[in-house]
Parts: C-alpha cells; sequence; structure tokens
C-alpha cells in the first residue's frame, strides 16, 4: 500500500469520525444548571445533579423505549406567579401505531399512557433520596408526549398530557392513602393536541405493571448497568 | 318511511361509534397486553442479529442511532414553554 493511499485511508477515517453523529447519554437529558430561570431552581439543580444523573441513568438504560425531552430538572407551572419548583421530567413514549389504542376514545388514550408512564415516572421521582425533606422541592411534574395516532407521518402531530402535582397529595396517592380520583382531582393536568392547548380531560388511573415488566426483545443492557 | 329514515340513521349512528370507539374486546385486549405498543415490538429499532440470524440483539447504541435516522426533524406541537417553565 503506497503512503498516499494510507494517507487518503486516514483521511477518510478522520472525517467519517468528525461527521459521526454524537450521541446523546445520560447527563445530556439533564437541564444545564444556568437554564434554571430563579435561584432557587439552579440551586436545587446543583443540589440534585447527582441523582437528576442517576435518574437519567435508569431511563437512559432499563427504559430505553423511553426519551427524557427538553432537560430534566426542577421546574415551575407555566405563567403561575411565585416560584414553586417541581422536580419535572418530560419523556417521549415511542410506539408504533397500533389501531386498537387509535379506536380509543381521547380521554381513554390518555388515560392510558397517563397510567402506564406517568404513574411510575411519579414513583420514581417520589423516590429520589432527599426530595422528601426538602420544602424547596415543591411537588413533581410529569410530561408524557406520544405521536397523534393517525397523523402524517412525515411530520407528527405530538400529543402532550402535563401534570403537577405537590408531594404531599402524590406521597400519598402512591401511599395508598388518598384514592386516584381524588388525587387526579387535585392536580394541574393540561392535555395538547398538536399546537392545540386542549386542557383539562376526565382521566381515569388504574394499575399498569408495563414499565416494571416490559423488556425490549434482545435488549443488550450495558456491561455494568443494573436496573432496579 | 319515516321507520326506514330512523333505522338507517340507528345504522349509520351504530357504525360511526364502532369506527370511533373501541370494542370492549378491544380495550380488555389493549390492558392484557403489556407489549404491544412498545417500539421493541416493531422494530422501530435496528437489530443485530448474530450468525444464525435467531437471536437478535440490540444495544443503547443502536437505539440512539435509530432514533437519529427515524426522526423526522421538525413535528406539529406546542412550545415547550407552554407545557412547563424553566
Amino acid at each position: 500500500m503506497s503512503r498516499r493511499s494510507v494517507a487518503s485511508a486516514l483521511a477518510v477515517v478522520l472525517v467519517a469520525g468528525a461527521v459521526a453523529p454524537a450521541y446523546a447519554g445520560p447527563a445530556d437529558y439533564i437541564m444545564p444548571v444556568e437554564k434554571h430561570t430563579s435561584e432557587k431552581g439552579r440551586a436545587l439543580a446543583t443540589k440534585y445533579q447527582p441523582q437528576l444523573l442517576q435518574f437519567s441513568e435508569y431511563v437512559y438504560h432499563c427504559l430505553p423505549y423511553l426519551e427524557i425531552r427538553n432537560g430534566l430538572g426542577f421546574k415551575k407551572v407555566p405563567k403561575e406567579q411565585g416560584d414553586n419548583r417541581y422536580a419535572a421530567v418530560w419523556i417521549r413514549a415511542e410506539q408504533a401505531p397500533d389501531p386498537t389504542f387509535a379506536a380509543l376514545p381521547m380521554d381513554r388514550q390518555v388515560s392510558a399512557m397517563f397510567s402506564r408512564y406517568a404513574i411510575p415516572m411519579l414513583r420514581r421521582l417520589a423516590a429520589v433520596p432527599g426530595f422528601a425533606s426538602d420544602p424547596d422541592v415543591y411537588g413533581f411534574s410529569v410530561a408524557v408526549e406520544w405521536i397523534k395516532p393517525g397523523s402524517d407521518p412525515n411530520r407528527p402531530t405530538m400529543e402532550i398530557l402535563a401534570m403537577f402535582a405537590d408531594q404531599a397529595s402524590t406521597r400519598a396517592f402512591l401511599g395508598m392513602a388518598l384514592p386516584a380520583r381524588e388525587y387526579v382531582e387535585k392536580m394541574r393536568l393540561t392535555f395538547f393536541d398538536g399546537e392545540k392547548e386542549v386542557g383539562r380531560l376526565p382521566i381515569e388511573v388504574w394499575e399498569d405493571n408495563f414499565v416494571a415488566t416490559y423488556q425490549v426483545p434482545g435488549y443488550e443492557m450495558e456491561k455494568g448497568k443494573v436496573c432496579s | 318511511m319515516r321507520s326506514k329514515i330512523v333505522t338507517a340513521a340507528a345504522l349509520i349512528g351504530i357504525a360511526f361509534l364502532a369506527g370511533a370507539c373501541a370494542t370492549s374486546e378491544q380495550w380488555a385486549e389493549w390492558r392484557g397486553h403489556n407489549s404491544h405498543f412498545a417500539s421493541g415490538d416493531h422494530g422501530m429499532f435496528s437489530m443485530r442479529n448474530n450468525m444464525s440470524g435467531t437471536n437478535p440483539r440490540v444495544t443503547r447504541l443502536d437505539i440512539e442511532n435509530t432514533r437519529t435516522q427515524n426522526w423526522w426533524g421538525k413535528t406539529i406541537s406546542v412550545e415547550p414553554g407552554q407545557v412547563i417553565q424553566n
């Protein structure tokens, strides 16, 4: 092989390396401290960096069909007065088109997504060490987004359900001291259909063990990672 | 004539409801079948196969790679600030 061809091959490798996409890791799904818009938010983000990273690693490695969107952090209800900060996660649930799901009425679809994904995320957030005794962590927020059934595959419409609930009622609900219906009534709940804010929907909550039990077929966990 | 119109309207109504809503059987199936709409079951993730092709394997990097390749770019959605504030 001539020196020129070796150099050419090396150049190709270098260029390929330079243009290869940089894949996101768990740390990339955490909202940077400076993006929090208040001192309280930034202080919480700094204080709980290790816990946020642990949460992100759990979703990244153990629930690969979910993707954290718009940064894991301490956020607030849009346009709300004051600065109540919620430990917040926004997830995109990747799902293939399913005629049965598509045939459900909208409130049933939303109930299904809430039960399947939001509840396990709430459970995980509530278990983060330190949150329970921290008065600056006002509550928890989970947003779940998915592709609207039947939308244009080339430019899909996203449906988003966002909820905010205070710590006390969330813990009471998770501890089965507060019925699901009352918990839902107490929380702030907003549904978005594409670019339209639909508002509150009458959702139901039921047991769904999908997140706890589902395994992506053939999924090979990175060495050294453990899901619990 | 009037009864024919009522019958036709009833049939159209039933057809509409059947098309718009899942039946109780479908709903039971949805709730009972835990993996029916997860990506892994529908081949959205690229799979690596072993030599015999019977043991598909997918790593986190495969998933990331497929997301990058399959993503559509811009979606129709509200601005994140309408959902939650930083």
